[in-house]
This record gives structure tokens, sequence and C-alpha cells, in this order.
């Protein structure tokens, strides 16, 4: 997997507005290729990761998912993977999950994710002391400095380069922008075959007759 | 999370031509044609994401609050939306309505016991009804949810303080023999290490809200991961573009719109499938 440099893809982008870097300052062009990784990630859930969040606690509950994780996707207990379990779900079936009085060995076997930033090990851990992690999409690296790298396969480079274009003429309006944001149709249709949910609708996007004259 | 809310606003100040000098909102100044001034920005901003959070429902909080003898009706805190779950003595509660409330046992009102079912309709905003009305009072709350607690400690037990901070406490102690209590004057604030479920008490679980009404440019954006936070800027900027005024442009907030509705989807995807019961595994 290449590794494409801040400066590279700056280039790429510059090259695509006729390098007219007084209308689009540097700190711009970086703005709109960091915003097109972000974007890239959340539909595609490309940057994943494990994360430890240290060790479980006696008869303790509730956990905090690590900040920099956008979502999680499955909780080990000491290396050993626990189902996940929907809050609602769990609300009708086991009413008293959190409560300690429910037949077990001492170990979870439940997580419950109670939003994004929250989970419930169920039942709670009777000796605590084990290794907690969560696997889950984070957020990717933000490009600073023109050294920064991004780990991109080649065919998410023409996807970013015309993301951060048609971001950046947005500025400018008519004509311009209104053909410009015909890539963001190729882009979301792109998207329909990347992206790793099932529900996401995105949301139609037409440009007017009188902007394409 | 650690997007600035001045980050945002700069970003739409720079499409509409009324950028920060090198984005920089932290120089002062403000926008520089006076097309719009900062607090409509920041007004705008949070309508946005009261907006987002709320049609969104990505996080959620779980606050404690006391469970009173015969008191059927309790507010949600001011940073909560929409009540999705209520526990009471760490026992989820069953979803009803009044109108099979009514139908099944129409002196549902005059009971009192252990609650096993709650309701939201036919009451006022941000709050919700447990049906039967408590028989006891609640014991201890505990509370935390990593990101700031909010509500009220209220309650002792036996002389056992169940609280612990891993910082300093601010308030009141009222006594320091027999049953203790903790009476701070004001909200706690700060970041509580540990939750763990409000025993004897309810605990309702619900889409997290802003925390505060003042938001100011070096705010957090709150309770979205960074990467929503371009989803936000659009939120804004469709709403300009859509208001009569110099910057009204209806191909760009089309577009601006649909990238909001992009992010919503996006959210509500992320809800629904990793954190809810469908889709992905």
């Amino acid at each position: 997997m290449p590794s494409i440099p801040l400066s590279e893809l700056q280039a790429r982008v510059y090259r695509r507005v006729e390098d007219n870097s007084l209308f689009y300052p540097e700190y711009q062009v970086t703005n709109a290729i960091n915003e097109a990784l972000q974007v890239l990630n959340l539909f595609t859930g490309y940057y994943q990761t494990t994360l430890q969040i240290g060790l479980s606690v006696a008869n303790r509950f509730f956990y905090n998912i690590p900040n920099n994780m956008i979502f999680p996707m499955q909780v080990y207990i000491d290396q050993r993977m626990i189902y996940k379990s929907p809050l609602s779900d769990t609300c009708r079936m086991v009413t008293n999950f959190l409560r300690n009085d429910q037949l077990q060995d001492g170990s979870p076997l439940y997580w419950v994710p109670i939003g994004i930033r929250l989970f419930v090990l169920t039942p709670a851990d009777t000796t605590g002391g084990r290794q907690l992690e969560v696997v889950g999409v984070v957020e990717p690296p933000v490009l600073a400095a023109s050294t920064d790298v991004a780990q991109l396969s080649d065919s998410w480079m023409e996807l970013i380069e015309d993301y951060a274009f048609y971001t950046l003429v947005l500025t400018e309006g008519g004509k311009i922008f209104a053909d410009a944001s015909k890539l963001f149709q190729k882009f979301q249709k792109r998207m329909g075959e990347l992206q790793m949910w099932q529900l996401q609708i995105n949301p139609r996007y037409f440009v007017e007759v009188e902007n394409q004259k | 999370m650690a997007v600035l809310v001045g980050t945002i606003i700069s970003a739409v100040c720079d499409v509409i031509l009324e950028p920060y000098i090198n984005g920089d909102f932290t120089a002062g100044g403000g926008p520089q044609l006076g097309i719009i001034t900062e607090a409509d920005l920041l007004a705008t901003y949070q309508v946005v994401i009261t907006d987002f959070l709320q049609q969104a429902g990505l996080v959620k909080r779980a606050c404690g609050i006391l469970q009173q003898f015969g008191v059927s009706t309790y507010n949600v805190i001011n940073s909560a939306n929409d009540v999705q779950e209520v526990f009471s003595d760490q026992v989820a509660l069953f979803t009803t309505d009044g109108f099979d409330l009514d139908r099944e046992n129409p002196v549902w009102q005059q009971m009192v016991g252990t609650p096993w079912e709650w309701r939201q309709d036919r009451t006022k905003m941000k709050s919700f009804v447990v049906i039967p009305a408590p028989d006891g009072t609640g014991s201890t709350v505990y509370e935390s949810t990593g990101l700031g607690g909010y509500g009220t400690l209220s309650a002792f037990n036996n002389g056992t303080i169940s609280i612990s901070f891993t910082n300093a406490g601010y308030g009141t102690l009222s006594a320091d023999s027999g049953t203790m209590a903790l009476l701070p004057a004001n909200l706690g604030i700060g970041t509580l290490s540990s939750i763990i479920p409000a025993q004897g008490n309810l605990m309702p679980v619900a889409t997290a809200g802003l925390s505060t009404s003042q938001v100011y440019m070096g705010s957090i954006m709150e309770a979205l991961p960074d990467s929503f936070a371009c989803y936000i800027k659009y939120g804004i900027l469709a709403k300009l573009f859509s208001a009569d005024g110099e910057l009204k442009d209806n191909q760009r907030a089309i577009y601006c719109h649909a990238r909001y509705l992009e992010g919503v989807n996006m959210a509500k995807a992320i809800t629904k499938e990793m954190i809810g019961s469908r889709g992905v595994k």
C-alpha cells in the first residue's frame, strides 16, 4: 500500500485549481484533503484498530470507549471475543442485566453498546483484572506537515483529489461549482460500491438547469 | 474529540469569503466584510448541531435520578434529548403509552409499587412517567458518563457515602457523624471515572444534547466524533445559502443540504448497524 506524502496530495489538488494558491491558500487545501480522508473513512471504515482500554473492574458494568475511536465494533476480554447485544434487545430480554444476580461463572458474556462512547459488560466481571480490548473505526491521522504521509490504496487517490477539488470550489459558486459538483454525484456512486453500511442512503443531489449553462 | 467550534466557523467563513486571517479565528477581528456576524454564526452552529444530535442519536447519556415515593413523573437532565430506556433499581422497564394503560387498567394512576413500565406520551417535554409510582425512595445515586457528570447527587444510606472521586470534590459536607449527606451548592463539574447504575433509583438512557447553551469560538464541539465536524459545517452553510440575503445561492444550498443529510444518514446507519440490532454484525 503506497504511502503518499501530504505535499504530493496538495500538488495534485493544486493542479486541479490551476495552481491558484492566492485564492486557495495552503491551509484550505490541507483542510480539504483531511476532510476527504475523514469522510472516506466514515463510509468505508478504512482506519480500524484494536485499542486496549485497561483491566476490567470487579462488579463494574460501565466502561468508556476511547475518544479517538469513532465507533466500536467488537469487544474482547482476555483475548476472548464476547457477543454484542444491542441495548433495546437486552432491555426486553434480560431486564436485570445491570444487576449481578444473574447466574454466571464470573466472566462477562455480552457487551451492550450505549451509544458510541459507552458500553456495558454483562454479567459484570466478578473478579476483575481481565484485559479489555475494543476493536473499532478510529479517526484518520490528521495531515499537517508536508512530509506527513497517508497510507492509501491507489484507487483512493482520485477520490481524494476529486473530493478536495469540489470542496474547494464551493467557495466560487456559480457555473464553476455547478460543474465541479457533478463529481460529487460520481463520488456518491462510488461510495455506494465501497461503503460498509447497508442502511446508509445517500441523499439525491442534482444540478439546476440554469447553472449548467 | 477536540475540534473547536471556532475551527468549524472559520471553515464556514472561508467558503462564504469572509475569512479570518489565515483561517486563524484566535487572532480576533471576526469575519472581515460584515455580511454575517460571529454571533449569528455561533447561533446557527448551535441550531445545526442540536438538530444533528437529535436526528442521529449517536451518543447517549445515562443519568441517575432520585426515585421518590409516590412520584411518577421525572424530568430528564438538560443535556439529554430523547429518552430511550429507563431503569429502576438496575432493572430495565418496559415501554408503554397512556392509551394502553387506560384500556388495561383504568386506575393505574392510583397504583403504588415497584415500577415496571415507563411512558413518555401525554406528559410535558423532556420528562417521563414510571408506572406504578414507586413505593419507596431510592437510596444512592452513582453517576458518570465519561463526558462529565450531570444531574443530582442526592442520596445517602446508612452512613455510607457511595461516591468516589478521582479528584477533589467540591461541596459542603453537612455532617461528620452518623448519616452523612453531601450537599453540593452547585452542579458538579468534571469527569467521574466510572459509572455505576443507580441502586434503588431511576436511570434513564437518553440521546445526548448540548450540555450548555453558551457556545464560544473556543468551545469544543460536543458529543460528536471529529470526523462529523465537516457535516456540521455543511449544515451551517445550507442554512446560510438558503436564507434570503447576500449569500443566497440555490445550487450551493442544495449541495450543502445534501452533504448535511449524508452526515445525518451516516450517523443513523452507525447507530442502527453498529450500536443497534440491525445490519452488519
